[in-house]
């Protein structure tokens, strides 16, 4: 172990750097083998149903009868930190609403608080515009940067959010990327509306508060499963695929792991 | 039947580049993360600092977005327009305060102390009505989910309470069990889940799979 760790060290490789290595490089075995095969692939994979996608399906047809927009919050996170995956899980739920919108008379309202979040956004729908042959009808305010975070505070935002949800016409809130306690603030609001309310973020302190306030919630790693259930990508078939493998060996793993040490034999 | 012609310059522009700068730059980075390499740091560190560079820029499109909408409603003269001017004339002033020093002298400190902070922090008092409402919604709803949500939190309020030691050591104990065993359990399934996710995620933007940077 010494010598490995010694050899591992002279090429620059720390132990923790190792055991980083150690998980992600096993993941890329069965993620590009999946994109290998995918080209091949005769089906696309049966998903397990979750509520809140089947619900996302139905949201824009549901606000153009009513005539009220719906509000899309891609978190308080950007796309230049530790939370850019959140973000993105927003970025493509927003991009599936942007392209039934843009079919629509009814715009999605989209606020931000991070300013990197802002063009990234903003770009999504004026994409879903072009796809769906408006490019004319696409507007820059559709998207609001309602307030920047202040010393990492995202509160200015929440209580921008908070304003609108109360009233503004809104058919639905959708909230989902990096939240954190202001994620009540927002979404309490709209439950006391009886909005229907789709929310999801990775942050498990973050979650009860999507259970409790969202009508469906996205918990966890689920907002990462956007792009294949939205979106129908095969890339994002193939990636939840390889997430599924990895994580049944990981639990087999942990499992054998627990059992060698009731032996005593690790 | 005529092949539709491909113009290189903007296939070049639009999608060659950007994939190449995206996927670049992301593979260096990443390795300064599994590397420890004084060279590769640098570089790392000079691409990092560009990128804070860009966030900063794009501060400023989100100041451009923000007084866009709220002049756009006071020509509109809607009927949230008295609170758009207070918006545009509170940013003015405070940017204006601001600007000399870049907030960190006296009038800057002075308005996030005695303005910024007493709002935010009423803001945040509003969380402990939002959450007796929301409990209390949740409760209404009849699932085993929310019944099994409501237990939790009513055990690890009443095990949390500083008299329950002394009446009886029980509810402490079980308040520490749901701490430790099926929250913690959960938690870090959850993690799990969730770092896989962001690994896919960022392995379908390092291989170009997925391109919000370019058309």
């Amino acid at each position: 172990m010494n010598v490995i760790l010694d050899l591992l060290g002279q090429s620059g490789i720390s132990p923790t750097q190792a055991f980083m290595w150690a998980l992600f490089l096993p993941f890329l075995i069965p993620f590009f083998y999946l994109l290998y095969r995918a080209p091949r692939a005769t089906s696309r994979p049966r998903l397990r149903p979750i509520p809140a996608y089947d619900a996302l399906k139905k949201l824009m047809s549901r606000a153009a009868e009513t005539g009220q927009q719906v509000h899309v919050s891609v978190g308080v996170a950007g796309i230049a930190g530790a939370k850019t995956a959140d973000t993105m899980a927003g970025l493509y739920t927003l991009e599936f609403l942007a392209d039934r919108a843009a079919n629509s008379d009814i715009p999605p309202l989209i606020t931000v608080t991070d300013p990197t979040a802002l063009p990234a956004a903003s770009d999504q729908l004026r994409r879903a515009y072009d796809r769906q042959g408006y490019p004319d009808e696409f507007q820059l305010t559709y998207t609001r940067f309602v307030a920047p975070p202040v010393n990492g505070s995202a509160v200015p935002y929440a209580a921008g959010v908070m304003d609108i949800l109360q009233h503004e016409p809104i058919a639905a809130n959708v909230m989902v990327g990096a939240f954190g306690d202001e994620f009540l603030l927002m979404a309490e609001p709209g439950a006391q509306r009886q909005l229907r309310q789709i929310g999801g973020t990775s942050d498990p302190n973050i979650l009860p508060l999507a259970q409790l306030t969202a009508t469906e919630p996205l918990l966890g790693e689920e907002i990462f499963a956007a792009g294949a259930y939205l979106l129908n990508r095969a890339g994002h078939y193939t990636s939840l695929i390889a997430q599924d493998i990895f994580r049944i060996a990981l639990a087999l793993l942990i499992l054998l792991v627990v059992l060698l040490r009731t032996l005593g034999l690790f | 039947m005529e092949q539709p012609r491909v113009n290189v310059g903007v296939l070049l522009r639009r999608q060659l580049i950007p994939v190449a700068i995206a996927i670049g730059v992301g593979i260096i980075v990443l390795l300064g993360q599994f590397i420890s390499n004084a060279t590769l740091d640098d570089i790392v560190g000079l691409l990092v600092s560009w990128g804070a560079l860009v966030a900063a820029f794009a501060l400023l499109l989100g100041l451009a977005n923000l007084i866009l909408f709220h002049t756009q409603r006071i020509l509109k003269r809607d009927r949230e327009m008295p609170f758009s001017i207070l918006i545009l004339v509170s940013a003015l002033v405070v940017f204006l305060l601001a600007l000399p020093s870049g907030g960190t002298d006296a009038p800057s400190q002075w308005v996030m102390r005695y303005i910024y902070q007493p709002l935010e922090a009423s803001f945040l008092a509003l969380l402990v009505f939002f959450i007796g409402t929301a409990v209390y919604r949740a409760l209404r709803v009849r699932t085993w989910e929310m019944a099994l949500f409501a237990l939790s939190a009513v055990i690890v309020l009443i095990g949390s309470a500083p008299f329950m030691s002394v009446v009886s050591p029980f509810f402490p104990a079980l308040r520490d069990w749901v701490i430790n065993v099926p929250a913690l359990a959960g938690g870090r399934g959850i993690l799990l889940g969730v770092a896989l996710g962001v690994i896919a995620t960022g392995l379908r933007l390092l291989t170009g799979i997925d391109r919000p940077y370019s058309e």
